[in-house]
């Protein structure tokens, strides 16, 4: 993208645009320094949700499974992993393509056993695609137990306790995987 | 419909729980296929097959117990009538499924919320029957 009053080169990295005088660049929601490589300020998102929309709200400093320090640390462009990740508004960092793994999801989930709540930037590995597999399974045996229910309702009720039990026993052998591993 | 064999609370109850230990051997198995598809990285086909083979060994091992352990349960395919009345259900719980993906504060509802409209779907269609 050019820009019209004579500086060519205004516009930079991300759509940042360049401030010579004071060598920031601006990111609408905060300043860069590409001098070091650094923001001025912390990521609006990551202490609180007023500044984000639901979907999107950080708090991913409060995650547990937080594995790298360049990712805890809120003034690193994109928790330093620009070929897969981009933060046009110097807002929250996210994935290219919008959720962070091939399969269009988040890493993460609920349950019992391997409560592991929170938005997440690791990368998609195989604890994720486990417990992205406990889920379909969980999902499907649900809409079977509706049917059930449909004939029987008693087993159908049965059949949803079952399968809320075999849902966390998947989750649990899921959590056995450690964080953090990938393929 | 079922038509539970006649005999003493206690004699359910045992039926109920042999039935249980089943579903947790036949949990155990099925979580074994899904972790084992999805730390060998499996392509999308061989873990659409994990899913499918935890998901009909599921199906079998409950159909199996439920009538060894606890009494004999009627099959038959749904009907279209027994879709149209499952079918909001169903897309709650699909829904669920994708906004678990995409949601993160959603994810620890994910589990309970599915579980209850699943539940919801039982008692409305127990309503049904009864008027």
């Amino acid at each position: 993208m050019r820009y019209k009053t004579g500086q060519t080169d205004k516009w930079k990295f991300a759509s940042y645009e360049r401030d010579a005088e004071s060598t920031l660049d601006y990111a609408v929601h905060r300043y860069y320094s590409y001098r070091i490589g650094r923001f001025q300020t912390t990521e609006p998102c990551a202490l609180t949700s007023s500044a984000c929309s639901g979907a999107t709200v950080s708090l991913r400093l409060f995650n547990p499974a937080q594995q790298s320090p360049a990712e805890t640390n809120l003034y690193t462009y994109v928790g330093n992993n620009p070929l897969n990740r981009t933060d046009p508004l110097g807002l929250q960092w996210w994935c290219f393509w919008g959720p962070c793994d091939p399969w269009g999801g988040f890493y993460g989930g609920g349950g019992w056993l391997a409560q592991c709540w929170g938005p997440t930037p690791n990368p998609w590995g195989p604890r994720q695609a486990c417990e992205r597999n406990c889920n379909l399974a969980y999902a499907s045996q649900l809409m079977y137990c509706t049917l059930v229910g449909l004939i029987d309702p008693p087993a159908g009720i049965v059949c949803v306790g079952i399968a809320i039990l075999e849902h966390q026993l998947c989750y649990f052998v899921c959590s056995l995987i450690p964080e953090g591993t990938t393929w | 419909m079922l038509a539970h064999p006649g005999g003493h609370d206690m004699v359910k109850l045992v039926g109920l729980l042999k039935c249980l230990v089943v579903m947790i051997v036949v949990g155990v198995v099925t979580a074994a296929v899904v972790v084992t598809v999805s730390v060998t990285r499996a392509g999308w086909l061989a873990q659409v097959v994990g899913i499918a083979i935890s998901v009909v060994l599921f199906i079998i091992a409950f159909q199996w117990a439920w009538r060894r352990y606890v009494g004999p349960i009627a099959f038959r395919w749904p009907t279209k009538k027994d879709v149209a009345v499952l079918m909001p259900f169903w897309i709650v719980i699909l829904l669920a499924l994708y906004l678990n993906e995409v949601t993160p504060a959603f994810r620890p509802f994910f589990s309970w919320l599915v579980a209850l409209a699943a539940l919801v779907a039982i008692l409305v269609s127990m309503g049904r029957q009864q008027r």
